[in-house]
């Protein structure tokens, strides 16, 4: 009975959503009348997803194998803590999730002081639009209370590339900051949907334009993150098709919060930040349909079903399409602010924003280029790394350049200090960062002396701006954070190494300026898998020494092999320890990388995503002062 | 100006009419995606038994026509009954399948095919799961689509129905068969 309730739960929300989505419609352009409210319709469908989502999470948890979807992805000897995360582990349960986000987002709408306004109404009406439309295609086209066609006493098995902590957040995090954006583009779209274009939008939507854009952050880092310590590649981005999926959305995300700075300040880029709105969340469906209908080839292989991508692309069509027609419509009537100079914060902030759309149509481009080839017929094509890394390091290197220049420029028109003044200061940074990265390596590349050089420069101006104003910013951080995340990733693609080597008990190899010995191996059993574990030893010249422990487990219900990286980091990279396929009765395949500077990577994206927070705890502190003065008002 | 702006809104509404139909192309293509494989693999070179016993040299000695299938089962498997029925159809109708009887108890698998009948010209025996490891085996049922030579040209997963076979099998048998 359970399982029918989080499905009757789900057919409530697809009914209430299009219902009152077109009651609400009715009543706003035929009758002219104001009286519905969508208010209560947000919550209640905000609670039933909630809902429905925990009694599917409950099915997982007490085994209910009579269910397809659980049968599918779990199995009694899966530990409690990936159950759970198996809700959202495939196809069905996440599109629930996406429901869940939906009606959650617009639930969290709902409760703005100023909910009743005909402005926040219209914006729950289009969320409510996008909710019956989701719950819809869930419903129909992947029900995940649907009943398994034969009864089984044991399940599947979750696969075991997702048994990681990784899996638990990052797809849930992806997921509430790709929707995020659904709120975004409801607030743009309202604000055309009024007779007279309304500019406060852009304030009422910043802090979600935030929050959503700090939580697809949040959730790549993650996916990066566990791409590497997981899956035992020993990289941390790969262009994968599913990776520029969700890239693309966060690459104009970026854009629209610098875009919304300048049309909320100073009524500049207005457009802009109309058209980064609603294409934001038109490339979140995009990137949902890369995934989930298998068009492309990626490591993501997911249980792939070509209908489902009918109805997703069906609803990008119409999102796009309406939002679009709308956005042309009005166009003439939305006026921008002039620019007064080039050298002026203001231009600074439509370069990023330029910057941002090439880099956004230089990755849409080489993720859907192969498939143009192929469907042309001229033959299979892969667009890798190369590719990507030739176009982006231009564009890298012209918004460091730009970053570290802005802190000097006033908004309108001139610098805060002289030329002479900014040259000299350009010059000792870039010299500083030169010098900080030559005295580490013995062959320098020129490329990352460049990206040292500018990193420094962009980290010396955002901290002049801090003294300046002794306050501690969004952007001070965001930028700082991506400074050194450009350090990071240039250390680590130039100066990482890796060796393979076959390594039997008892046996060591040299290495540069370390020494590396197998000791020996150990094997014991998990509770869904059986395991074999090397014990290996590193010791430097200097006299440190750790040990490392990589493991190859064996999962039995799904007879699947899996490799645990076994990772030692220190700040300036992680030696990172695979053990591959037993050669013979001994010894065993063994991979060792270098990792150059990625914790780098990690902790600039981790200082990006804390910026984040400054503004949003401001927001927070805000609402709390209202709610409290309004209290004593009131008393 | 009215005409101009007509004319935005017309070109945008080609260039998503176009994009979605491209990827609707995209949807319907059968070279794309995960379906279609970048590297061939070869049926594995093992030495193996079949289920009645007889022990071969080697697993590929058994793909004696131009394309076979090669069909993953097991009796305790709920999905590769209800896919039996139509494999014996398939098997009528002319088509060599292998069968590869995966992590199964002698016993039982033939049991299950005195019921149900065979559809399989020869069958491999196979209860540790090592040639099917080999084979990259996911699950069961899976059917392979096999040429002489060992190159596995398809790959399909889970129950064999008669749209999946008409989109992706049949052109390879339909010399001298009724299809």
């Amino acid at each position: 009975m359970l399982g029918e309730s989080g499905l009757l739960a789900l057919v409530l929300i697809a009914l209430l959503s299009s219902l009152s989505f077109a009651h609400y419609g009715w009543c706003r352009f035929q009758t002219k009348s104001s009286r519905a409210s969508l208010t209560f319709i947000s919550r209640l469908n905000a609670a039933l997803a909630t809902f429905s989502l925990a009694v599917l999470a409950s099915l997982f948890l007490s085994d209910q194998f009579q269910f397809a979807y659980v049968a599918a992805h779990s199995n009694s000897a899966l530990p409690p803590f990936f159950k759970f995360a198996a809700v959202w582990g495939g196809h069905e349960g996440s599109m629930l999730f996406w429901v869940f986000t939906l009606c959650l987002w617009s639930g969290l709408i709902s409760l703005h002081s100023m909910h009743q306004s005909r402005y926040f109404q219209n914006v729950l009406w289009v969320m409510s639009g996008f909710v019956a439309a989701f719950a819809w295609f869930t419903l129909l086209a992947s029900n995940p209370f649907s009943y398994a066609e034969l009864f089984v006493s044991e399940g599947r098995d979750l696969n075991p590339m997702l048994q990681d902590i990784g899996l638990i957040f990052h797809p849930p995090l992806l997921y509430l900051g790709y929707i995020g954006f659904s709120t975004v583009l409801a607030f743009a779209l309202a604000a055309l949907l009024e007779n007279q274009y309304d500019h406060r939008w852009i304030e009422y939507c910043r802090t979600w334009v935030i929050s959503a854009w700090m939580l697809l952050t949040l959730g790549i880092l993650i996916g990066s993150w566990w791409a590497y310590n997981e899956l035992g590649w020993g990289g941390w981005w790969f262009w994968d098709p599913v990776e520029n999926a969700s890239l693309l959305p966060w690459l104009t995300a970026s854009a629209l919060l610098h875009s919304m700075r300048a049309s909320a300040r100073h009524q500049q880029l207005k457009l802009w930040s109309l058209s980064l709105a609603l294409v934001t969340f038109c490339l979140s469906i995009l990137g949902t349909f890369i995934v989930r209908s298998g068009v492309l080839t990626s490591v993501h292989a997911f249980a792939v079903d070509p209908t489902k991508g009918v109805a997703l692309l069906a609803i990008l069509a119409v999102t796009l399409l309406c939002s679009f027609i709308l956005l042309f419509k009005h166009s003439d009537r939305i006026k921008s602010a002039q620019f007064n100079a080039i050298a002026s914060r203001g231009y600074a902030v439509f370069l990023a924003t330029g910057l941002f759309c090439v880099a956004t149509f230089t990755v849409f481009l080489g993720t859907f280029y192969p498939m143009v080839y192929e469907l042309l017929g001229l033959g299979a094509i892969s667009v890798g790394a190369p590719y990507f890394n030739a176009l982006m390091l231009p564009l890298t290197i012209g918004a460091l350049l730009l970053m570290g220049l802005v802190p000097y420029l006033k908004w309108r028109k001139g610098s805060l200090i002289s030329l002479r003044n900014l040259v000299l200061v350009w010059l000792i940074s870039f010299a500083v960062g030169i010098g900080c990265y030559l005295a580490q390596v013995k062959d320098w590349q020129p490329v990352v002396a460049l990206v040292w050089g500018l990193a420094a420069w962009v980290v010396s101006s955002h901290l002049y701006l801090l003294w300046r104003y002794r306050r501690l910013s969004f952007m001070v951080l965001a930028h700082i954070g991506i400074a050194m995340l450009c350090v990071g990733a240039v250390m680590n693609g130039y100066h990482s190494y890796e060796l393979n080597r076959k390594m039997a008990p008892e046996t060591s190899i040299d290495i540069d300026n370390f020494r590396v010995e197998y000791q020996e191996t150990l094997w014991y059993v998990g509770p869904n898998y059986t395991a074999e574990q090397a014990s290996i030893r590193f010791s430097f010249e200097q006299g440190q020494a750790f040990v490392v422990k990589p493991e190859r487990r064996h999962y039995q219900v799904r007879v699947m092999n899996m490799s645990e990286p076994a990772i030692y980091s220190t700040w300036h990279g992680d030696y990172y320890v695979t053990l591959g396929a037993k050669v013979d009765s001994q010894s065993y395949a063994v991979k060792i990388q270098y990792r150059a500077y990625i914790l780098w990577v990690w902790c600039g994206a981790l200082l990006i995503i804390l910026g984040a927070f400054l503004p949003l705890l401001k927001q927070a502190s805000i609402l709390t002062t209202r709610a409290t003065h309004g209290a004593i008002q009131e008393s | 100006m009215a005409l101009f702006k007509n004319r935005k809104v017309f070109i945008f509404i080609l260039l998503v009419v176009g994009f979605v139909g491209f990827l609707l192309a995209g949807l319907q293509s059968e070279t794309n995606g995960n379906r279609s494989q970048t590297v061939v693999r070869t049926f594995p070179v093992v030495s193996t038994t079949l289920l009645n016993g007889q022990s071969i040299e080697s697993a590929s000695s058994l793909l004696g026509d131009e394309y076979q299938l090669v069909n993953v089962w097991a009796s305790w498997c709920g999905i590769c009954k209800s896919e039996h029925s139509y494999l014996m159809t398939l098997a009528q109708r002319g088509v060599p399948i292998i069968g590869l009887n995966y992590r199964d108890q002698q016993l039982a698998a033939t049991g299950y095919l005195k019921d149900a009948g065979s559809p399989y010209n020869e069958i491999i025996y196979d209860p540790k799961g090592q040639l099917s490891i080999e084979l990259g085996v996911v699950g069961t049922p899976e059917t392979y689509l096999v040429n002489a030579s060992g190159e596995v040209v398809y790959k399909h997963y889970g129950k064999l129905t008669e749209k999946a076979w008409q989109k992706r099998f049949a052109r390879y048998f339909d010399k001298g068969m009724t299809l």
